[in-house]
């Protein structure tokens, strides 16, 4: 089966907001913003669509753990307050800037952050 | 014309019957591939140990010594991974029925009292022996 | 400039399937401005990929929703096979798209129930969810089950659909095909629906693009974005043209998921018909690592499956999109100005789906 293209580019998460205004300014649709758990930092990935044309773009920030904030795309993307939001309840991050700001109820939990754990050491099954 | 769009179709319902039945008096019967509910030809079961393996949700329990198979009906999902993974004896399958509602929680134990016989190697699958599941839950 | 008043809207409500709560701050009866809120069904699915191999995985991604399950468990299949560089034998592709299309059938006939009882069409409603019934039956007798089609697998599909039983299936279909005709057509020229819904709920091309939304959403409102036509699966090779409409109100919004009934009962056909024979599934082994992206079109829109491998039998992370949660923004934006007795009309319009959302 043929896998679109969807190349990553690394970035600097100072130069989110303004990479992420470009990208507006382009006309290109957020499709979504994804972080994952690394031992040492977050990962968080800005994937956008561009109107007419295949292939996926993906912006990689990397947060290491003791810092934890990111600037908020909400300037540019509006519609990037739920995905900030969910980075702010699962995994404990602080989005800078964000618009619409829930102040961690977005999500109902029972425990804070659940997402922020690292991986538990392998067991065996 | 915009009015009078469902008329139609009201009629038609009032003169036709319901779509329902009158469970469970009238029952839709069974279709051939329906995942309902898995059933154990326990004196075949050699006891491997693959179904428990293979169960995504830990419903079945196998004790080899005692030689006592225990299936928790309320784990279960009916995935069907034990019946794939039941390769050589086919003992254990999806049998198209459900499962009588209950209301407790139902752990379905078995007791093999003897061992089935030994027999050629795994893949001695004779059919005339060991009647495998209806062709269609095979699959 | 009336007094302000703020109405909680859900979690429970009687024209909400599942828990989203919005705060409307109204102004006399006119919506000013809704914030919304979910996260009350959150189940951490996707953290369960930690503690499962990734080939149980699937059994999970298919139980993220109860009504798209199939096409969950498609993407998350796909999305491995991505990551281990597997070749899906075509036939597995082609019965990977009728079962995808039957679900959008029985999703579609579910949700036009659904907004008929929005606006208190009951009969229309229940009509509605009889033809579903018979579809289902379909569902049953191809997969083995109604909602959870347990029928795919990282490598292929588990399970064979025979020339009788595919037979057997479009006679169903064509009969229902006809029936649905009934139903879409008081969906469409009724005027006690066109009164309720045009003009309700408008999403312009731009806003809706920008905000991010997907699928009947963003095609009502003249964008023709549709993830099937990538070409994934066996959708390349089969003649079909994505929906749209032009007027962006919760009519357009009905409209297109109404004519997308007969797309789907369309490619179902053709994809049986056209289905080679072969095997359905490959050998998998090994571990996948790497990462992919996958979208696929679900009866709500586009979903993003997310899965990135590092060599072992667990996923390092698992994260799915779905269509709803990039909805929510729009639905936001559309309700402002209209009536409190619109609300209803204009949250089913986008299909809510938040079990899905929240994962």
């Amino acid at each position: 089966m043929t896998m679109e293209e969807q190349p990553i580019l690394p970035l600097d998460p100072v130069q989110l907001p303004a990479k992420a205004a470009e990208f507006a300014a382009e006309g290109r649709r957020l499709v979504q913003v994804c972080a994952t758990t690394l031992p040492g930092s977050f990962e968080i990935t800005y994937t956008f669509e561009a109107a007419g044309a295949p292939g996926l773009t993906s912006l990689r920030v990397l947060v290491p753990r003791d810092r934890s904030t990111v600037p908020s795309i909400t300037e540019s993307y509006f519609a990037a307050f739920t995905y900030e939001n969910e980075l702010q309840d699962l995994f404990g991050l602080k989005v800078e800037g964000l618009k619409l700001d829930f102040q961690g109820t977005f999500y109902h939990l029972a425990r804070k952050a659940p997402f922020s754990e690292a991986k538990p050491p392998k067991e065996g099954k | 014309m915009p009015f009078f769009k469902m008329s139609p179709l009201v009629l038609k319902n009032a003169a036709s019957g319901p779509a329902t039945r009158r469970y469970p008096e009238q029952v839709r019967g069974d279709l051939p591939r329906t995942r309902g509910r898995i059933e154990l030809r326990l004196e075949s079961c050699t006891f491997c140990g693959l179904c428990q393996k293979r169960c995504p949700t830990g419903a079945i329990a196998l004790d080899r010594q005692e030689r006592v198979f225990t299936l928790d009906r309320f784990k279960c999902i009916l995935c069907g991974a034990c019946q794939d993974a039941c390769f050589a004896q086919k003992c254990l399958f999806l049998a198209p029925h459900y499962a009588a509602p209950t209301r407790t929680r139902q752990v379905e134990t078995w007791k093999q009292a003897a061992p089935p016989p030994p027999r050629a190697g795994l893949a001695g699958r004779e059919p005339g022996r060991n009647p495998g599941p209806p062709s269609e839950g095979a699959n | 400039m009336g007094t302000r008043t703020v109405v909680p809207f859900g979690p429970q409500h009687p024209v909400l399937p599942e828990p989203i709560h919005l705060d409307l701050v109204l102004e006399d009866e006119k919506v000013v401005e809704a914030i919304p809120s979910i996260g009350f069904v959150h189940r951490g699915l996707e953290k369960l990929a930690e503690k499962k191999e990734f080939g149980e995985m699937v059994y999970v991604a298919e139980r993220i929703c109860g009504i798209c399950s199939f096409i969950h468990s498609a993407a998350y299949c796909q999305a491995v096979e991505g990551l281990m560089k597997v070749e899906v034998p075509p036939r597995a592709q082609y019965l990977r798209v009728a079962w995808a299309e039957m679900s959008r059938v029985h999703s579609h006939l579910l949700w036009l129930g659904l907004f008929a009882d929005s606006f208190g069409f009951e009969s229309l409603f229940m009509h509605s969810w009889r033809l579903r019934e018979r579809l289902l039956d379909v569902v049953e007798a191809t997969t083995g089950g109604r909602v959870i089609f347990g029928s795919c697998k990282v490598g292929g599909v588990r399970r064979d659909v025979d020339a009788e039983t595919g037979r057997r299936a479009l006679q169903t279909l064509a009969v229902l095909e006809a029936e649905c005709r009934e139903i879409t057509g008081v969906f469409e020229k009724d005027s006690t629906v066109r009164r309720r819904t045009v003009g309700v709920g408008l999403l312009s091309g731009k806003d809706a693009w920008s905000l991010g939304a997907v699928g009947p959403t963003l095609r009502a409102s003249g964008v023709s974005s549709d993830s099937r036509s990538l070409g994934g699966s066996a959708y390349g090779a089969l003649d079909w043209q994505p929906v749209v409409e032009t007027a962006g109100d919760c009519h357009a919004r009905a409209m297109v998921r109404a004519r997308e009934l007969y797309q789907s009962f369309s490619l179902i056909r053709q994809a049986l018909e056209k289905m080679p024979a072969g095997p359905v599934e490959t050998r998998v082994s090994g571990s996948p690592s790497g990462e992919c992206i996958v979208r696929l079109e679900q009866p709500r829109g586009e979903v993003i499956h997310y899965v990135k491998g590092n060599g072992t039998r667990h996923l390092e992370r698992y994260r799915v999109r779905t269509p709803t949660f990039a909805n929510v923004p729009a639905l936001v934006h559309m309700l402002a100005g209209y009536q409190l007795v619109d609300v209803p009309v204009i949250v089913l319009s986008i299909d809510p789906c938040i079990s899905c959302t929240e994962r």
